[in-house]
């Protein structure tokens, strides 16, 4: 997704000073120059520097190249556009990291590649056998090859 | 080299690595999109369950195959399989449309192993000289080595000054989550204990280079990639290659060597050294109209360079644990999974790694001449797998991958902010490998910047008080200056700097 210079180093400015105020909260100790708040302020002072730079070259380039009969499509009308898949798949991701304890790693690998192969627009058919052969590895390559306590779920009963 | 690092080499199970390695670096390679960084994200989880040796080879022998096989899906469908091979990709398009490809492929190849060879041999002499030198250096020094390489790695970023900073300062504020050093308060965890331990770094790697990459695939779509290519017979293209490489051989030694020099830069990787190592071919050439056309002199130059530059890398890593570039970033994070901690004790202490990451280094390298040659003649069929089979497998390997190596859901979650993170910085030109030496530096910079407070009792003037600390904090003064005189340039102009080379490798 991208944004205006002008909005992207507002944004950066804002998370520079919401990282410096929490960053305060930290105690110091006494007889130290410099606590635990002394590389976070560092880090959140950058940004902000960094974000009003960004936001301050955006105005420079949009009065140099800006003459209003000749604007660009309003941003507005870009914004967001082609997002949805992207978006899906985060989606995607989060019902993967939420199920994968309950339902267990077949059924969770089951359902992320099938609905990840659908996002990216293949057959249903072609998806769901993706999906079962997918599952079939993850558990010959991670559970049964390099040993990784993966959990079962639901499928704990069945389990070996 | 130790015989006892050359055993290390060839055991059969190191070898079996090798081989599988370069299987894999030249499948992912070769994919458009897929880079070699996260080649090597997908593959950490694997190294974790590995030897050390092993684990390194897996690594090296992935980087140099990937770099190389990104040529193919450049020659046959000029889109570079990774970054390090755009600078040339329109030279080796067009030969290949002229019913050259397997030619210029075996150029590619060829040059590639010249380059890595020479990279390594470089690396196996200068290393071991540096860190003689090195092994004095107290937390002044090392402090001020992780500041120069901070700031080579903004000089070399491919945005603005300002957006290379950006993202400098956003890797910091990654690395700073978790218990601070100086007191042991947590920083930025609201109140979850497993971040107590800060970012667990594979999986902020995976995240940034993997979950980035297929949520920009989904974006762009699933498109459908056309062949139509007659291809000549292999032995006309093995031998027309071989004799292009002897024509060119002042060309590949002085791209070899650069492209090493560029690749030990912190921040500058193999996409940069084929960039520089091409515009000086071109500079030196008889025929500099044919670059950019078809030069088979710049695709000698670029191949071999890039691949020099993946070992040029490995110097300051090993020598000063500062990362060379992406790769050598998650290779320091698994050298740390290991408990072994890069930094010139390395030499002295496990003298028996160091040399059999060279000797792996220069096996991976022959062994790539092979598997590199079927993957030329199978070149067509691997270009034939569709992104809608791909992507999903490299989502669910992200997944479980980082869940493998931290057993909590946690690193899902890391995976999944890194990765929006990730998509949105590439989106809006703020290169990345800033970001990833502010996340493994970060803790560097901060423990000796503690420990030097502590020793001189809060009195700044003692970073300038041992002579190399000295020389190294002005020189790093001095970039500074420099940067800053960039940026109010850039902000005058209201420019942004050309966006010629995308950062990761």
């Amino acid at each position: 997704m991208q944004i205006d210079d002008r909005l992207l180093g507002l944004l950066l400015v804002a998370f520079g000073v919401a990282v410096f105020l929490v960053a305060q909260t930290f105690p110091m100790m006494a007889g130290l120059a410099y606590g635990p708040d002394f590389f976070p302020s560092i880090a959140a002072v950058g940004m902000i520097v960094c974000g009003a730079l960004i936001a301050v070259s955006g105005v420079v380039r949009a009065r140099a190249v800006t003459p209003p009969a000749a604007a660009a499509p309003p941003p507005a009308a870009r914004f967001g556009a082609g997002l949805a898949r992207p978006a899906i798949l985060c989606l995607v991701v989060i019902a993967f990291a939420v199920l994968l304890g309950p339902l267990g790693f077949h059924i969770a690998a089951l359902l992320a590649v099938g609905a990840a192969a659908l996002t990216f627009g293949a057959h249903p058919l072609t998806a769901a056998t993706l999906a079962v052969v997918a599952s079939i590895a993850v558990h010959a390559v991670f559970y049964s090859l390099l040993r990784v306590p993966l959990p079962w779920g639901v499928l704990t009963p069945y389990a070996w | 080299m130790p015989t006892d690092a050359l055993a290390a080499v060839f055991t059969a199970d190191n070898l079996t690595v090798i081989v599988i390695a370069t299987l894999y670096g030249t499948f992912v390679g070769a994919m458009p999109g897929l880079t070699a960084t996260m080649a090597v994200a997908l593959l950490v989880p694997f190294t974790y369950f590995m030897d050390p040796v092993p684990a390194i080879s897996a690594i090296t022998a992935t980087t140099t195959t990937a770099i190389f096989a990104g040529d193919i899906a450049g020659a046959l469908l000029r889109m570079p399989g990774t970054p390090a091979s755009a600078a040339y990709v329109d030279d080796s398009f067009r030969l290949s449309q002229e019913g050259s490809a397997r030619k210029i492929l075996f150029v590619s190849l060829l040059t590639a192993a010249i380059g890595g060879i020479v990279g390594v041999a470089i690396l196996a002499l200068a290393a071991p000289q540096l860190a003689r030198f090195a092994i004095g250096f107290s937390s002044f020094e090392n402090f001020w080595l992780a500041t120069l390489g901070i700031t080579c790695a903004i000089l070399a970023g491919s945005g603005t000054v300002a957006k290379n900073f950006a993202s400098l300062f956003l890797g910091l504020f990654v690395a700073s989550i978790g218990i601070d050093v100086a007191v042991g308060h947590p920083r930025f965890t609201f109140g979850n204990v497993e971040l107590y331990d800060g970012v667990s770094f594979i999986p902020a790697m995976i995240g940034l280079f993997a979950m980035s990459e297929v949520l920009r695939n989904a974006r762009a779509g699933a498109n459908v990639e056309r062949l139509t290519l007659s291809l000549e017979s292999v032995a006309a293209a093995l031998s027309g290659a071989v004799g292009a490489i002897g024509r060119l051989k002042r060309v590949i030694a002085q791209s070899s060597i650069l492209g090493t020099l560029i690749g030990a830069l912190p921040g500058a990787g193999a996409d940069i050294a084929a960039w520089i190592a091409y515009a000086l071919a071109k500079r030196g050439s008889k025929t500099p109209e044919r670059f950019g056309k078809g030069s088979i002199e710049g695709i000698a130059a670029g191949g071999s360079a890039n691949n020099a530059g993946v070992a040029g890398a490995w110097t300051p890593a090993l020598v000063f644990g500062i990362p060379g570039d992406s790769v050598t970033a998650i290779a320091i994070g698994v050298l740390f999974m290991k408990g072994l901690t890069p930094g010139p004790q390395i030499f002295t202490n496990d003298p028996t790694l160091v040399g059999a990451l060279f000797g792996s280094f220069f096996v991976a390298n022959i062994v790539m001449v092979f598997t590199g040659g079927l993957a030329i003649l199978a070149a067509t069929m691997i270009l034939k797998v569709p992104r809608t089979v791909l992507m999903p497998m490299v989502l669910l390997s992200s997944l479980v991958g980082a869940y493998a190596i931290t057993g909590s859901t946690l690193a899902i979650w890391i995976v999944l902010v890194l990765g929006i993170a990730g998509f949105f910085m590439e989106e809006n030109g703020i290169p990345m490998a800033p970001a990833i030496l502010g996340i493994v530096l970060g803790r560097v910079l901060e423990d000796n910047f503690m420990v030097s407070m502590m020793k001189s009792q809060g009195d700044l003037v003692a970073f300038f008080e041992r002579p190399v600390a000295a020389v190294l904090g002005a020189l790093t003064l001095f970039l500074w200056a420099l940067l800053l005189i960039r940026a109010g340039l850039q902000l005058t102009r209201g420019r942004t700097s050309a966006h010629l080379t995308p950062e990761e490798t």
